[in-house]
């Protein structure tokens, strides 16, 4: 631990003061990125890592390359690895690679791995340097679906409608299919460790067959007011085993499809930054409790209220308060066995960050988070201590987020 | 939540420490000559300089510069984008970051974007009001 901090305080202050940050160009193709080295501590409860102990494993690296070809064709794509906790590793992925033609101002097309869109933030959610927040609230930007949500290989339509004095409508409609790690990815971990039968759970399969994305954002004739709806669909196989009798296979946990709408509203006026989204999310899946199959239709919904204030050049602050239930119709909990004990069943979070951008590419910020609820908790990242009882501390704690990011 | 009223006065105290500048100055939108358009709304301004209108009237393409973090910078964001200079420098970040769209050339002086205007086709830019503007073509805003 103490080799590991070093070793970032070292890098941190070369990054402080190293006088050749900028982005490149070569041959006519753009260069940029981002590295970022983060620190999670909190009390209680481990949350997407070994929080409890304090950890240095969340990190993000991209490398992005892109070339206008013609005034209308451009190519791009960025290689991207992560660490957080058990997953991710620092593996390298693609996480986008496209050809984008703009026919004209209201239509273009765009062909290869697309991010997704989802609410206003998610395709850039893995950058927290466009943003004051580290974490993106969990409400609606959980971090249990997050590779799956990410992005998709396809094709689709954009464009920018001026509606002249109604203001104007960008939109998005995409449709494709996604590949999705069986391995290291958040869902393949969210199948593993959703499971209480920890030690004997065989392997993770995903497969997607088809999803499609479709995204409104009206921008008002009130200026800096922006209202957005989406809409994706996605149909796959996301199947975690345990073994079976004489050596056979039995699923534990089979998603069929899952579909999410977000509603948002964003008001940036100098530098206020006022924005609310609404999630709500049906996943369609069967669960394999001790041979008792289960179809399950389940409605999960969630919400936040954020505002952020840039008061100098260097100092911006914000906060968040959001809410994201398991099950709407058991929104504490009470009425299901599945909860146990009650507080699994939402997760209520208030936090305050601080953002430092301490030159143009270099920003470091502190965050605090005080929780209600442990949903969204993993049961293989908070296993009892013997003579205890599962999610037994309580239903209030805290994580507290240290991260710095470098962008050029 | 432990801590809690130690971070809330010190971001409180950060928050008394800091008070933001203000400048004011008169700006100038050029363009090149071969642009057909001899004036030009706020609202289109803002569209070609969030990338939301590329196509001139005679479909040419627009060309846009920004300049680099000066004065004239920031007051033409504040009259005409109506963003800070940080929320339009992660504007473009965002796009960058995912894949639709690229960083604008920016120019780090009112002559040397009155010569990139001059010399770049359907281009357009800002300056102070001072600037001396040789070739390039002065816009009037509706």
């Amino acid at each position: 631990m103490k080799k590991s901090l070093k070793l970032i305080l070292i890098w941190l202050s070369f990054l402080a003061v190293t006088p050749v940050a900028y982005s490149a160009e070569v041959m006519g193709v753009s260069i940029h990125g981002f590295i970022s080295q983060g620190y999670l501590q909190s009390s209680d409860y481990n949350y997407h890592a070994d929080t409890e102990d304090g950890t240095f494993e969340f990190n993000e690296i991209g490398i992005n390359l892109g070339k206008r070809l013609t005034n209308k064709l451009h190519l791009g794509l960025q290689v991207f690895c992560r660490d957080l906790g058990d997953t991710g590793n620092n593996e390298i992925t693609l996480d986008w690679a496209y050809a984008d033609y703009r026919v004209t101002d209201w239509l273009g097309v765009r062909a290869g791995k697309i991010k997704m869109p989802q609410g206003l933030y998610n395709e850039t959610r893995d950058v927290d340097a466009l943003r004051t927040w580290i974490f993106l609230p969990a409400s609606v930007y959980p971090e249990t679906l997050r590779d799956l949500n990410l992005a998709m290989m396809g094709g689709g339509m954009y464009g920018n409608v001026d509606m002249g004095a109604w203001g104007g409508l960008s939109y998005q409609a995409l449709g494709g299919t996604a590949d999705v790690d069986d391995d290291d990815s958040r869902l393949a971990y969210h199948l593993r460790a959703s499971s209480d039968n920890l030690t004997s759970l065989n392997s993770t399969k995903i497969d997607v067959d088809w999803r499609y994305a479709l995204s409104l954002v009206w921008e008002t004739p009130l200026d800096g007011l922006r209202l957005g709806g989406t809409y994706n669909e996605t149909q796959l196989k996301a199947e975690a085993t345990v073994p079976g009798p004489r050596g056979t296979e039995e699923s534990f946990t089979d998603f069929n499809y899952i579909r999410n709408t977000v509603a948002s509203i964003e008001y940036i006026r100098n530098d206020l930054l006022l924005v609310a989204e609404y999630i709500t999310s049906v996943y369609d899946y069967e669960n394999n409790n001790d041979g008792r199959i289960e179809d399950a239709h389940q409605r999960t919904d969630g919400w936040y209220l954020g505002t952020a204030y840039r008061v100098t050049d260097w100092f911006e602050i914000g906060s968040y308060y959001s809410e994201k239930y398991n099950d709407t119709d058991d929104r504490e909990g009470t009425s299901s066995i599945k909860f146990d004990p009650s507080h699994r069943a939402y997760l209520k979070d208030a936090c305050l960050t601080t953002r430092f951008d301490i030159n143009e590419y270099f920003t470091i910020k502190l965050e605090g988070h005080a929780f209600q609820g442990t949903e969204s908790l993993y049961p293989v990242d908070n296993i009892p201590d013997d003579g205890e009882a599962w999610f037994d501390k309580g239903e209030n704690w805290q994580l507290y987020v240290a991260k710095a990011t470098f962008t050029f | 939540m432990p801590h809690l009223k130690e971070w809330v006065l010190f971001v409180l105290f950060l928050f008394c420490l800091t008070a933001p500048i203000v400048e004011a100055q008169d700006i100038m939108i050029i363009t090149n000559a071969d642009v057909p358009i001899d004036s030009i709304t706020v609202s289109d301004v803002k569209k070609i300089f969030l990338g939301k209108k590329s196509i001139w009237e005679n479909g040419r393409g627009i060309n846009f510069f920004t300049m680099d973090q000066t004065v004239t910078h920031k007051t033409f964001l504040k009259k005409f984008i109506r963003k800070s200079s940080a929320q339009y420098k992660i504007f473009w970040k965002k796009q960058v970051f995912s894949g639709k769209g690229e960083i604008p050339k920016s120019s780090g002086s009112d002559q040397d974007m009155v010569k990139r205007i001059a010399s770049t086709n359907g281009a357009i830019g800002y300056v102070s009001a001072k600037a001396d503007l040789g070739t390039v073509k002065i816009l009037s805003i509706k």
